[in-house]
């Protein structure tokens, strides 16, 4: 049902799909706690889903999902960042990572659009429960992202993730402290080490 | 990882770093896009499955804005792991017994007895479940 033709040719597509630019919430769907609001929508444990397209001027996506928050605690709230969604194929490539493998510096991510992504969201726990609203950030990549880029230009910190971590391995962020332990002593960021392995 | 952090909670373990790099070794290679652990010692897993591709194109960010630096960053406001790919990290070598603290060694002797290659997937699959330890074993 949901499987609108997603990946490269997602421009025109995208582009219905969300009526506003950058700074406005497309797409909120909220569970009710009296399950009566919304017919046909199953509500109790449903999760909502907030794309935002301020990427990183945290107050207005910050007051938005406290006030989401207020009306309904036991939901979980996860705001999708697509500040940088659908961009234009022409923007610059990044130099500076002629030391990374092939693959990694050359394939880009097939999620370039919040609805990409509302899947996963939706169906597999991103989030470990101690994560409170709004403290960790889903972001969606803009066209001339790789995984192997570093924080560039970027206001905030972040790192990549795949999404079977999630859907096939069930991790959740942050990840077990053994687990960046080891990391940190192999000298691999998350998406540097082959999830198979 | 997953499945050791799953393994050893099914059987009442403490996971550890210096548990883990243990049983695995790694070699990174400019040429190989990804680094992988390569068995030492005892050979605890199967892959988890024997051909796995489409990862590859499928990453997101997880943005770490300022209130949420404590759940990434230790108090020294270190990352507690690379947050970007590190240029060439180097091989890294599996933890000798001598190495691991005396918890760490007794753990140690209960995995020493599990049959080798374990089959991830099942095991990773259980995670969901209520009662982790006979979702496992039983």
């Amino acid at each position: 049902m949901s499987s609108s033709a997603s990946g490269s040719e997602g421009l025109s597509g995208g582009a219905v799909r969300y009526s506003g630019g950058a700074g406005s919430v497309s797409a909120l769907f909220e569970s009710s706690e009296s399950g009566t609001s919304l017919g046909g929508v199953s509500s109790g444990t449903s999760s909502l889903i907030l794309l935002s397209g301020s990427s990183e001027a945290e107050p207005p996506v910050a007051e938005a999902v406290e006030q989401v928050a207020a009306s309904d605690e036991s939901g979980d709230i996860i705001g999708i960042d697509v500040g940088d969604e659908g961009d234009e194929v022409n923007l610059p490539k990044m130099s500076g990572y002629d030391w990374a493998p092939y693959e990694p510096r050359t394939l880009a991510t097939r999620f370039r659009w919040g609805n990409d992504l509302g899947d996963l969201v939706e169906r597999t726990r991103i989030f470990s429960e101690e994560v409170e609203d709004g403290h960790l950030r889903v972001k969606i990549c803009a066209g001339n992202e790789r995984v192997c880029h570093g924080k560039g230009e970027a206001k905030l910190d972040f790192f990549f993730v795949y999404a079977c971590l999630f859907h096939d391995l069930g991790l959740n962020v942050p990840f077990a402290d053994w687990q960046m332990a080891v990391l940190r002593q192999i000298q691999c960021a998350p998406t540097q080490i082959h999830p198979n392995a | 990882m997953q499945a050791f952090d799953v393994l050893c909670r099914a059987a009442g373990l403490t996971p550890t770093m210096s548990l883990f790099l243990h049983f695995y070794k790694t070699r990174p290679t400019a040429s190989k896009g990804w680094v992988s652990f390569l068995g030492a010692n005892k050979s605890l897993f199967t892959l988890y499955l024997a051909s796995y591709k489409g990862f590859k194109t499928g990453f997101f960010k997880v943005a770490i804005p300022r209130k949420g630096r404590r759940y990434i960053f230790d108090e020294q406001d270190r990352p507690k792991f690379p947050l970007y790919w590190t240029a060439f990290p180097p091989p890294t070598d599996a933890w000798a017994e001598e190495q691991l603290t005396p918890a760490e060694r007794t753990d140690l002797a209960v995995l020493k007895t599990l049959p080798d290659k374990i089959h991830p997937r099942p095991l990773i699959q259980c995670i969901c479940s209520p009662d982790l330890s006979r979702a496992v074993y039983g």
